[in-house]
């Protein structure tokens, strides 16, 4: 599953890790990427560590990869990054910062190796790149790719904040991102075997496909299914709605 | 910030007998003193003498350069890639090659989103597109897809400028105006004319650099009759002090179909 989970803070500006343990619950996802995670988040003086908390919630294992520091005001700031959950232990964790350009914020990938389970021996990769500037996210894609180039079987999760296209006229073009993934040799799960529009943004009548999962082509053939989770409770829990792929070893 | 948007017709002189106008473009975008230039209809990398034709236009100009390809080698009608072009006098950042919708069994198009680097450190978007010379319903259908990536931008300063093949209203401010093209179309065989696209670029908060203040048609480029080439300014950009005008020169009716159009900004 990919989830960009804005601050943990929900559309109705709350945190409720009870909701986000049961969207993740519900969904039966064995492995999350997690976007826009405040670790440690000082909210209100208080400084908590709901990335521990919800991992204790849902029985996984977690690990987080900051790329800088946020600070959305005095009553919510801390480390933000990626995070990686787990049902199952990871080994090998490497958080790796992307190429900045001037004036943008410092982006991260963050990765590990599943170490037992029924993939293990697979990577997990989460990253969250550039909201404004398609430029900027494929200046941080060359690190990102060049990161996970000769890597053995893997997979990238995250928020890449570029438009999957759904409309009649767009259909069949693919952003500069997409198409550098493509010629990389990945494929989108959700364009092989996607079901509904896959929209994740903005999560209460979302418009666009900006959360990703994709797996190197020698690997996409394990891909079963792919959808964005549309239950009510992912319309408030974020502004984006979780995408989630059913992947298995391919024969 | 000086910006020339300029169709180059694919480093076609306007008489198909002469060479490749390399010099006079050199000379032509040189004059201007641009900070920013938007070239339409490049071929790159294009052989010539000493390299490729743009690279050898951006070191003539003491100028950088990106190129975002609409077509690919195997997709261009001459082999090579074709698109769009940026040349500016500050260091480009990043840049990326959106693709616009073609339309049935046209040529895809594209808006190529260029990031520069400005001297005080902050960094500026310029996107320069090409839209489709055959149908305004072509033509609106891309500028919706270009949209999903300007909307990104709407709180920040940027423009958009390029060959939007298409007409403003603005510049037919009468009926007698009007019924004047309308009987050049006919006589030409052209379709009626169709004002959309330039009022949905203006319903989205984008101003006309030229209609603020300018005068002169761009095509074609031996007896200008039509504007067709625009530097828009985002609403952002309001209080923006604006000069603009089509960019006269001794050599540009030899050196493409389209005279370039010039805005200067303060």
């Amino acid at each position: 599953m990919t989830y960009n989970i804005h601050r943990w803070a929900g559309q109705d500006q709350r945190v409720d890790l009870d909701r986000l343990a049961e969207i993740i619950r519900a969904a039966r996802a064995d492995i999350i990427g997690l976007n826009e995670v405040l670790h440690p988040v000082t909210y209100c003086g208080r400084t908590c560590d709901y990335l521990g908390e919800l991992s204790a919630r849902l029985h996984m294992a977690s690990i987080f990869g900051p790329s800088g520091w946020a600070d959305y005001g005095p009553d919510w700031y801390g480390p933000q990054g990626n995070a990686l959950l787990s049902r199952y232990p990871f080994a090998e964790a490497k958080n790796v910062l992307l190429p900045r350009i001037p004036t943008t914020k410092q982006r991260a990938l963050l990765g590990a190796r599943l170490t037992a389970g029924p993939a293990a021996g697979l990577t997990a990769f989460v990253t969250h790149l550039d909201h404004a500037f398609e430029g900027t996210r494929l200046f941080q894609l060359r690190g990102a790719l060049a990161a996970m180039a000769q890597h053995g079987p893997h997979f990238i999760a995250g928020d890449f904040n570029t438009p999957g296209f759904a409309g009649q006229h767009t259909r069949r073009l693919s952003p500069p991102v997409l198409r550098w993934m493509r010629q990389a040799g990945y494929e989108d799960a959700f364009h092989a075997m996607g079901e509904g529009a896959g929209r994740t943004f903005p999560a209460r009548a979302p418009l666009f496909r900006v959360d990703f999962l994709f797996f190197p082509k020698a690997w996409a053939a394990g891909v079963r299914r792919a959808r964005a989770l549309d239950a009510w409770p992912v319309k408030r829990a974020s502004d984006h709605r979780p995408v989630i792929v059913e992947w298995a070893w391919p024969a | 910030m000086k910006v020339l948007t300029y169709n180059i017709h694919g480093w076609r002189p306007a008489d198909p007998a002469g060479a490749l106008p390399l010099a006079a473009l050199a000379e032509i975008i040189g004059d201007a003193q641009a900070d920013l230039v938007g070239l339409n209809e490049v071929f790159h990398p294009q052989p010539a003498e000493g390299g490729a034709v743009l690279a050898l236009l951006a070191g003539r100009l003491g100028m950088n350069l990106a190129f975002g390809p609409t077509l690919s080698a195997a997709e261009s009608p001459t082999g090579i890639p074709y698109g769009n072009a940026l040349l500016s006098r500050w260091p480009i950042v990043a840049f990326a090659a959106h693709h616009l919708a073609a339309g049935t069994d046209g040529e895809r198009r594209g808006l190529f989103e260029t990031r520069v680097l400005l001297p005080d450190r902050r960094t500026f978007t310029l996107y320069v597109t090409h839209l489709d010379h055959r149908s305004e319903a072509i033509r609106l259908a891309q500028w919706q897809a270009a949209q999903s990536w300007l909307i990104r931008d709407r709180e920040r300063p940027h423009l958009v400028v390029g060959d939007f093949n298409a007409l403003a209203a603005h510049d037919y401010p009468d009926e007698p105006a009007v019924a004047r093209l309308q009987e050049r179309r006919a006589a030409l065989g052209w379709p009626p004319p169709a004002f959309d696209l330039v009022a949905q670029i203006q319903k989205a908060g984008y101003r006309d650099a030229f209609a603020l203040a300018g005068e002169g048609a761009t095509f074609p480029a031996h007896a200008p009759e039509i504007r067709i080439d625009y530097i828009f300014l985002p609403s952002v950009w309001a209080d923006a002090r604006v000069r603009c005008r089509r960019w006269d020169h001794p050599l540009a009716a030899a050196a493409s179909d389209h005279l370039p159009m010039f805005a200067e900004f303060t």
